[in-house]
């Protein structure tokens, strides 16, 4: 996701590559500018869904610091991750500039630049997918740039098929396609029910599939559903024993943002006791998730919650007794 | 000198003999017999001025034949002329005959009753977004004139006609061709005698490339010129295998796809995809054409490009096993084109020789070379727009435009300029290949490069329809001057149109903005609308002042607010309903 934050106390928090094997190493090197250093860290992940955040993750530093698109630019060295680096540092300087609003309260000097950045960024996605089509993650960054340059629903469903020929449980392009076919992009809650459905029923054991309802049900919040519906909560209770507490569940860094998004999730329905062990599952390295649509400070919302969910755990298993479990 | 003899050596059955000094190709055939003489004259040899004149010839030697039985018909291509019958011998003899007869001795006076028919077979043919793409890749000339009606027959000249029948079709740029072991007695075809004629003339008005177009609704178009052969050819396959896959085998993106390959020149040919979107899609249709032809600059699937020989081999084995009289309208194309003659063993050697390699270069040559149209931009791809606007921009006395003062004509001593703030359409009176004037004063100029300027003289501030025929008429070639009838007087635009939104692109061809929907609008109908609006309005706004007052003890002092809405409206009404449309 292309939720680029400069805040430096938000990106200190939240840190996706903790989650990312060898992903110590590859925060150093990120922040030493290193870029090389972060390439071989990053060819060295075998999952799509790891190589994918790690590109969100490193793209997304310091956005408005040319020196570092400059060194991304530098360390490519023709191979297909160092060139989607590139394409994703262009997408996350672009959506930057662009910030977060909604399009209606976007410059047109802003949309200018952005369009810009993701014209360049796709233009090298383009020729990656061309020489390379096999590669997942230009593939993922495409269905990003899709929505972006408005190509059209479409081709972002093309692009986003596309990829899931080629590995259908790459939860990072669930989520990016989802985006497109949202009503504050180009779609419709039908739309995009239709296709967390898709997602749910395509769903090998123990993968994320089913939690694309989360995204769903979080951005209905997002839009004005300030009360999620009971029957809504209890598909993702179940979405989440049978992925991410399905005892065949793969952990990725993928799974660190479906635990953020679904206590997101159970935070803003009040339901603390549930969103507990999602916030216990990332342990002292959380991930932003969704929580930069939460009004307030990420960080502190995040903190702030974690607490309280840790409180309602605390009481709801003193009223059960020890050894029970949510 | 004649068109060159070909070498016949690896199509055995047939021969060639020469009748009057015209080449006749001969094979036999069992049953009737067929026969055909081809021209090396076409669409694409005229100019725009003179368009229609080949096709008209075509009409006026076929108008006297009457024979019983006998299938007959003429085409015009953009390349070549042809005639062909089949029936009894007699027939074709007398068909090729008469055919002769008219080309030496035109029936001029039938030229007029000629056009009228041209004219209604041109009716509700549309030259379509092909047309447009042929405009903006090879200009108003050439093999862009396919993009234009045959808008010379309103002014093409009886001595044009005879002038160009006795230099075009002759018998140095003729070839016959009879299905008959031997040339059949009473043969006629004497021509006249004037040189032969060279292919025509490949021009380009394209800077760059890849390029693109917008606009096309309801799918996706690109078009490429290439060196021509095997390679192309078997390259244009490969695609289509793949489009079929990506598009329709493993999605449901398109509706329809079709692949053409279209000879040029002697060196060159033209690539041509057009994609229907299967329903709400020509957004993938886009992407999965621009990812396909990019994707095959990489990778040519092994699988693809055995299908591709296959289908090709295929075809040389059909070529190969038909009787060989069946050959001789495609072999008399190939050697009226001075093209060589490949038998079928030397077709096959060259199809089985195109590696992988060669047709991802070729790939590579298509993917620089396209013009793409589809519905919006496709700079994402980096493909740049195709021009829209002329280098040149005139200086000379500037009329600006009453309903859009940023833009000005400007009528300059080398030409006329239609100047915006994002830039200049200009066409150069010594680079106009066709000046159409209307008594009103109205004139179109349409530039070899395809760009077209409209004068409307009731649109500018200052500009008397005097102002437009001296400056204009006397510098522009009478040669490609045509005067046609006096318009609907109201088809001549009013001078408080909607701004337009016209780019003065290429291609912008609806003359005289004769594409207005829904008919002629009644001028009656709205000083009655009008009238009706201010009765509604002042009830309305006047007893919505009454109703406040009286509700709310509020006495709203709108003044003249509700008198200006109302003539606000108006003016929006009149503008909607007697406004230009764009063009």
């Amino acid at each position: 996701m292309p939720t680029a934050r400069d805040a430096a106390s938000t990106a200190e928090f939240f840190d996706p590559l903790a989650h990312v094997p060898n992903g110590a190493a590859l925060r150093g090197a990120r922040d030493a500018g290193d870029i090389r250093a972060v390439l071989a860290a990053t060819g060295a992940l075998t999952t799509h869904d790891d190589v994918v955040a790690t590109l969100w993750a490193v793209a997304g530093h310091a956005t408005v610091d040319p020196r570092f698109t400059a060194a991304i630019d530098a360390a490519d060295d023709g191979t297909p991750l160092a060139r989607t680096l590139r394409a994703v540092r262009y997408v996350t300087v672009g959506w930057a500039i662009r910030s977060r609003f909604r399009a209606e309260h976007v410059s047109a000097g802003q949309f200018e630049q952005f369009h810009d950045w993701l014209r360049r960024a796709e233009r090298v996605l383009f020729d990656v997918c061309s020489e390379h089509p096999g590669y997942v993650p230009a593939w993922e960054a495409r269905i990003t740039t899709a929505r972006g340059l408005e190509l059209g629903s479409g081709e972002a469903r093309r692009r986003f098929d596309r990829l899931a020929a080629l590995d259908p449980q790459v939860f990072a392009a669930q989520r990016a396609y989802l985006q497109q076919i949202l009503p504050k992009w180009s779609g419709s809650w039908e739309e995009a029910s239709r296709f967390v459905e898709e997602c749910t029923a395509g769903a090998a054991p123990g993968s994320l599939g089913p939690l694309l309802a989360v995204d769903l049900a979080v951005e209905r919040w997002l839009d004005g559903e300030r009360i999620v519906p009971p029957a809504m909560l209890d598909r993702v209770r179940q979405a989440a024993m049978s992925s991410v507490w399905h005892p065949e569940h793969p952990r990725t860094v993928a799974t660190a943002t479906a635990h953020a998004n679904l206590a997101l999730l159970f935070t803003v329905a009040q339901q603390y006791a549930d969103a507990a062990p999602h916030f216990e599952a990332l342990g002292d390295a959380p991930v932003e998730g969704m929580w930069g649509y939460h009004p307030g400070e990420p960080a502190v919302n995040f903190r702030t919650h974690r607490d309280l969910a840790a409180k309602a755990a605390a009481k709801a298993a003193g009223r059960r007794g020890p050894g029970a479990r949510a | 000198m004649t068109a060159a003899f070909p070498n016949l050596a690896d199509f055995p059955g047939i021969t060639a003999a020469e009748a009057d000094g015209v080449p006749v190709l001969l094979a036999p055939r069992t049953g009737n017999t067929a026969g055909g003489i081809i021209f090396r004259v076409g669409s694409a040899h005229e100019t725009l001025a003179t368009s229609g004149i080949t096709h008209l010839i075509e009409h006026l030697a076929l108008r006297d034949q009457v024979l019983s039985d006998a299938h007959l018909n003429g085409h015009t291509h953009a390349d070549v002329t042809v005639f062909h019958v089949a029936g009894s011998t007699s027939d074709v003899v007398a068909y090729l005959n008469d055919v002769c007869a008219a080309l030496r001795e035109l029936p001029v006076d039938l030229i007029e009753t000629e056009k009228d028919i041209l004219r209604s077979e041109a009716e509700g043919r549309s030259t379509g977004f092909g047309g447009r793409m042929r405009i903006n890749r090879h200009g108003a000339r050439g093999f862009g004139l396919a993009g234009y009606g045959e808008r010379g027959l309103d002014r093409i000249t009886a001595d044009e006609v005879l002038g160009w029948s006795a230099t075009r079709f002759t018998r140095e740029n003729a070839l016959a061709w009879i299905s008959a072991d031997a040339l059949p007695e009473g043969l006629d075809l004497r021509l006249p005698t004037a040189g032969r004629r060279p292919p025509p003339v490949l021009t380009n008005v394209l800077p760059d490339t890849p390029a693109y177009l917008t606009g096309l609704q309801d799918g996706v178009a690109f078009d490429t010129v290439v060196p021509r052969g095997y390679t192309a050819q078997i390259a244009s396959r490969v695609l289509r295998e793949v489009l079929h896959r990506d598009l329709r085998g493993n999605a449901d993106i398109a509706g329809t796809l079709d692949v053409g390959y279209e000879i040029l020149d002697d060196d060159l040919a033209r690539v041509s995809v057009t994609v229907q979107a299967a329903e709400d899609r020509p957004d993938a249709a886009v992407g999965g054409l621009a990812d396909a032809l990019g994707g095959l600059r990489f990778h040519v699937a092994p699988d693809d490009l055995a299908a591709a020989r296959a289908e090709a081999l295929d075809e040389i084995a059909a070529v190969a096993s038909a009787p060989p009289a069946d050959l001789l309208p495609a072999l008399a194309h190939r050697v009226i084109s001075g093209r060589p003659l490949v038998g079928p063993v030397q077709a096959r050697a060259k199809i089985e020789q195109v590696t992988a390699d060669d047709v991802r270069a070729m790939a590579r040559e298509m993917w620089s070379g396209a013009l793409w149209f589809g519905p919006g931009v496709m700079d994402w791809a980096g493909i740049a727009p195709a021009p829209v606007w002329s280098q040149e921009r005139g200086r000379g006395r500037t009329f600006r435009r009453k309903d859009a003062p940023d833009v000005a004509l400007v009528l300059a001593a080398e030409g006329v300029s239609l100047v915006t703030p994002d830039g200049a359409v200009t066409v150069r009176f010594d680079d106009c290949v066709l000046l159409e004037c209307v008594p009103d004063g109205a004139r179109v100029l349409t530039g070899a490069d395809g760009f077209r300027i409209v004068i409307e003289p009731t649109l500018y501030e200052a500009l008397g329809v005097w102002d437009v025929v001296q400056h204009v008429d006397p510098r522009v070639s009478a040669s490609v001057t045509v005067q046609l009838p006096a318009r609907d007087p109201g088809d001549i635009p009013v001078a408080e149109p909607p701004p337009p939104t016209a780019t003065g692109a290429r291609g912008r061809w609806g003359l005289w903005g004769g594409d207005r929907s829904g008919g002629p609008v009644s001028v009656m109908a709205t000083v009655v609308l009008v009238a009706a609006l201010w009765v509604v309005g002042i009830v309305v706004l006047g007893g919505g002042q009454l109703l406040l007052s009286e509700l709310l003890d509020f006495e709203l002092r709108l003044g003249l607010l509700p008198v200006l809405a109302l003539v606000w409206a108006s003016i929006g009404l009149v503008r909607q309903r007697h406004g230009k449309s764009d063009r």
